[in-house]
């Protein structure tokens, strides 16, 4: 038999490995979530004959097993680096655009795909806000980085025409709200570090130059940057990179300024349920996770308020973009209150009734897609 | 079950062998009916029932015709009763949507859809297919019936070539499933583990990484909606990007058809059988005619033995000839597909056949350079019919753009981010792969470095991307 085996090594290798990779993966420690990927993997699923018939035992299972795979966010580093010698400019949806700083990633999105008309949609519902709190709002939309480093850009790569985009929203919700195009500042500035390499948001420093822009607009003294301390946490790895997982990415730095201004969080978002704020605005544990990001106001939630030094009150309706921007708020108003509609669910006019000012600020990645924002009119009239 | 999922290669594929090698020689076609069922049920666990009828139906069919031996009438009467079983299954679950909106569209009727049938069994085309060459071939006495029911079960479900062929005839592997002791040897199982690896290195590393060029253009889609990407779309692209997607499409599908076939086939030799080939390089045809003798070789010889030379093939004359091509080539066009692009496609290709048989072959086989971009150009036409009905395309959009240059968003991106695999495609339909591996083949080292390296870059890329489901599922 051993003599047999001898004459057919292909055989073995390959049985060895099919197998033994088999108990490998059973015996490999489950992960309750992937930290690269930001989602919670499958666990093994429950048997029951009734899912069974309707094919969710099955379904489940295989994702359980791709899930909790054996090293697999090495073959996932694998594939991305099979595609990056293949001389791709391009994996999973990111872009790849080369800097002196390092590769710059921007998302890859050739049209609005199945929210072709979303956008519209959201800045009427901006406008139609805003004309029912007249003198109270002001909209501001951050274009993606692809628009600001366009020369960048892999060369005849067709992305959507975002500019004629944010023309026709600015156009619409400039009837009844104050418009803040922030194409022209970030242009100005984009020799400078405003957009993150490796992740959809903008800089700290980016969010500070559109609220250097608010402040210029309103006639308020803006937050000195250098009369604070600035805690730098380098080694950010941000969301585009865990899509396109290129193996020479240089990480971001990520600043922040550790203020201590009070934070509540009212209404829950991505925040746990069992996960309590330390008060602060600031969830510094993040800063050790991947996802630093959502050190910014604890992440995502649906409405939180915040105690400023300043006068006035002012009421900041946003995206993931307004985390890193509201801390510089509690410099000008007494209270802010931040509200992230994908998280809210009534009607929000109360509240809006509540703050001498208003802030939409999201950017147009999530607002061309996010059907949220129109529950800015919800039960209205 | 998929091929090119981590489920089948680190689960199912391990104990299906596993049990299989290890059950005592009379258990053996045992242990692959119930793993083979197991794999077919997977996705779908209702159709588990239709598959044992169908089985059943044939099964006794066979058994009654060897009974009747002397009563040709009652003979028939079993003959027609198996094959109408396999058809109407076939016809039920994919064509009766396609009829009733036909119905409707001629009549102005508004018949309801019949419920419960949009998801299609798995590989019911392929295994129908199956049980009609038996039946057929019990009946005209080219071979012995069944009397093992376990045997025959293993036969019509046996997973390796359930979901994409090669449809494999009864005959084919008659003898094989009689065999108990030293059903394979190590050399067949080597020979079956390139094939297997070689055909998923082709479907994940090929077919679903070239695919996303044509995506680009028509976009990727969830059920109805258009992921986040977007796409190009056939309305702004320039027509040299929409061949370029076009390429790409043809690519995807040979890669992805044939590879699944060359893992069946692997998978086949690893269980002892020897499987018909299905594929052979069928882009370096040099006529149309040619073409098909290379693509899809088990679904053409089928359609050959079971209607073409039934309805008397070319022994009548050439106009008895050209009805009864016609007649296949409907036949093929509609099997790929309830649609009326694929019976398009299938007239098609009936008209050039034609063609060529009439008077462009001798032409033809004179030249040795032009006679490759006829071939390649309709090839990619019939592509195009092929893929008309696809979401986001459209055959009037498509063949506009394909025909009418117009400029728009510049093949040149494209290029560039996907040159070196569409150069690595060309490649991989030439010769030039076999030729490489038959010097590489007889030095152990290198054959098993180059075999591991891809199955593991295979996984990788199965695991890296989310799994783009198989292209011939519908078909």
């Amino acid at each position: 038999m051993l003599k047999k085996l001898k004459s057919a090594p292909l055989a073995v290798c390959f049985f060895v490995f099919l197998f033994g990779f088999m108990l490998l993966d059973m015996a490999w420690p489950k992960r309750e979530k992937s930290e690269l990927e930001n989602r919670k993997l499958q666990q093994v699923p429950d048997f029951s004959w009734s899912s069974l018939f309707k094919n969710e035992w099955t379904a489940k299972y295989g994702d359980y097993v791709k899930d909790q795979f054996a090293l697999r966010d090495q073959w996932i580093d694998l594939r991305a680096f099979t595609e990056f010698l293949q001389l791709k400019t391009e994996n999973n949806g990111i872009l790849f655009a080369p800097s002196n700083s390092g590769t710059m990633m921007f998302t890859k999105y050739y049209s609005l795909g199945s929210n072709e008309s979303t956008y519209l949609a959201n800045a009427n519902a901006v406008a139609q806000f805003a004309a029912r709190h007249p003198g109270k709002v002001t909209f501001m939309l951050a274009p993606s980085a692809s628009v600001v480093y366009s020369d960048l850009l892999p060369v005849g790569v067709p992305l959507a025409n975002e500019n004629q985009y944010l023309d026709e929203i600015f156009e619409i919700t400039g009837t009844a709200a104050q418009n803040f195009d922030l194409r022209d500042t970030f242009t100005a500035h984009k020799d400078e570090y405003i957009f993150y390499r490796t992740d959809h948001h903008w800089t700290t420093y980016g969010a500070y130059l559109a609220y250097e822009d608010f402040c210029k607009q309103y006639q308020l003294a803006p937050f000195d940057l250098t009369a604070h301390e600035a805690v730098e946490v380098p080694d950010f790895y941000g969301t585009s990179y865990s899509s396109s997982r290129l193996w020479n990415t240089v990480p971001d730095v990520l600043t922040y300024y550790p203020l201590s201004n009070p934070m509540t969080v009212e209404v829950k978002g991505e925040l746990g349920a069992d996960v309590q704020t330390d008060g602060t605005m600031y969830n510094t544990a993040a800063l050790d996770t991947r996802d630093k990001y959502s050190c910014f106001l604890w992440g995502n939630n649906g409405y939180s308020t915040i105690e400023g030094t300043g006068t006035g009150s002012i009421l900041v309706v946003k995206d993931s973009y307004g985390n890193s921007f509201t801390p510089f708020l509690t410099e000008n108003y007494a209270k802010i209150g931040v509200i992230d509609l994908r998280y809210w669910s009534s009607n929000i006019e109360e509240l809006a009734d509540e703050y001498d000012q208003i802030l939409i600020l999201h950017n147009f990645q999530s607002f061309y897609q996010d059907n949220g924002i129109r529950k800015l009119n919800l039960n209205v009239a | 079950m998929v091929f090119s999922t981590v489920l089948f290669l680190f689960r199912f594929l391990p104990i299906a062998l596993g049990l299989y090698y290890l059950s005592p020689p009379k258990l053996k076609n045992l242990s692959l009916f119930i793993c083979s069922l197991v794999f077919y049920s997977w996705g779908e666990v209702r159709f588990f029932p239709i598959m044992l009828v169908l089985i059943l139906i044939n099964y006794i069919c066979g058994l009654c015709m060897e009974k009747f031996d002397a009563n040709p009438h009652m003979r028939k009467v079993f003959l027609i009763v198996s094959v109408v079983g396999s058809l109407s299954m076939l016809l039920v679950f994919k064509y009766t949507n396609f009829i009733v909106d036909t119905i409707n569209m001629v009549s102005g009727l508004a018949l309801p859809h019949l419920e419960g049938v949009s998801v299609l069994p798995l590989g019911i085309s392929f295994y129908t297919f199956q049980t009609m060459s038996y039946s057929i071939d019990v009946y005209r006495r080219d071979v012995e019936t069944e009397h093992n029911i376990i045997d025959f079960g293993a036969y019509v479900v046996m997973f390796p070539q359930l979901i994409a062929g090669p449809i494999v005839k009864y005959r084919d592997v008659s003898n094989q499933l009689h065999v108990y002791k030293d059903r394979y040897n190590l050399k067949q199982i080597e020979e079956g583990i390139s094939l297997f690896i070689f055909g998923l290195a082709k479907k994940v590393l090929l077919a679903d990484t070239i695919s996303a060029l044509w995506h680009d253009v028509i976009g990727n889609y969830n059920g109805a909606t258009m992921t986040s990407m977007g796409r190009v779309g056939l309305e702004n692209a320039s027509s040299g990007l929409v061949w370029l997607g076009l390429i790409a499409y043809g690519f995807q599908l040979y890669f992805d058809f044939s590879g699944y076939s060359m893992m069946g086939i692997g998978m086949g030799k690893m269980l002892g059988f020897d499987f018909p080939d299905n594929f052979n390089l069928p882009y370096i045809a040099n006529s149309i005619t040619d073409f098909w003798r290379r693509w899809h070789i088990t679904l053409s010889s089928w359609f050959r033995e079971y209607v073409y030379i039934p309805l008397g093939g070319n022994r009548r004359g050439i106009k008895r000839q050209i009805f009864n091509m016609f007649v296949v080539w409907a036949l093929t066009g509609i099997w790929h597909g309830a649609n009326w692009n694929f019976i398009l496609w299938g007239l098609y290709y009936f008209i050039l056949l034609t063609i060529e048989k009439v008077f462009l072959l001798p032409h033809l086989k004179k030249s040795k350079v032009w006679c490759h971009f006829y071939t390649l150009f309709f090839v990619l036409i019939g592509w195009a019919l092929f893929v008309g009905n696809e979401q986001g395309v459209g055959l009037v959009p498509l063949f506009t753009k394909l025909f009418n240059f117009s400029g728009g968003v510049s093949p040149l991106y494209f290029l560039r981010n996907y040159g070196v695999l569409l150069i690595l495609s060309v490649i991989c339909c030439t010769p030039i792969p076999q030729k490489i591996w038959d010097k590489i083949k007889p030095h152990t080292v290198p054959k098993i470095i180059v075999l591991g390296l891809l199955f593991i870059l295979s996984v990788g890329y199965i695991v890296g991307s989310s799994n783009s489901p198989f292209l011939y599922f519908n078909f």
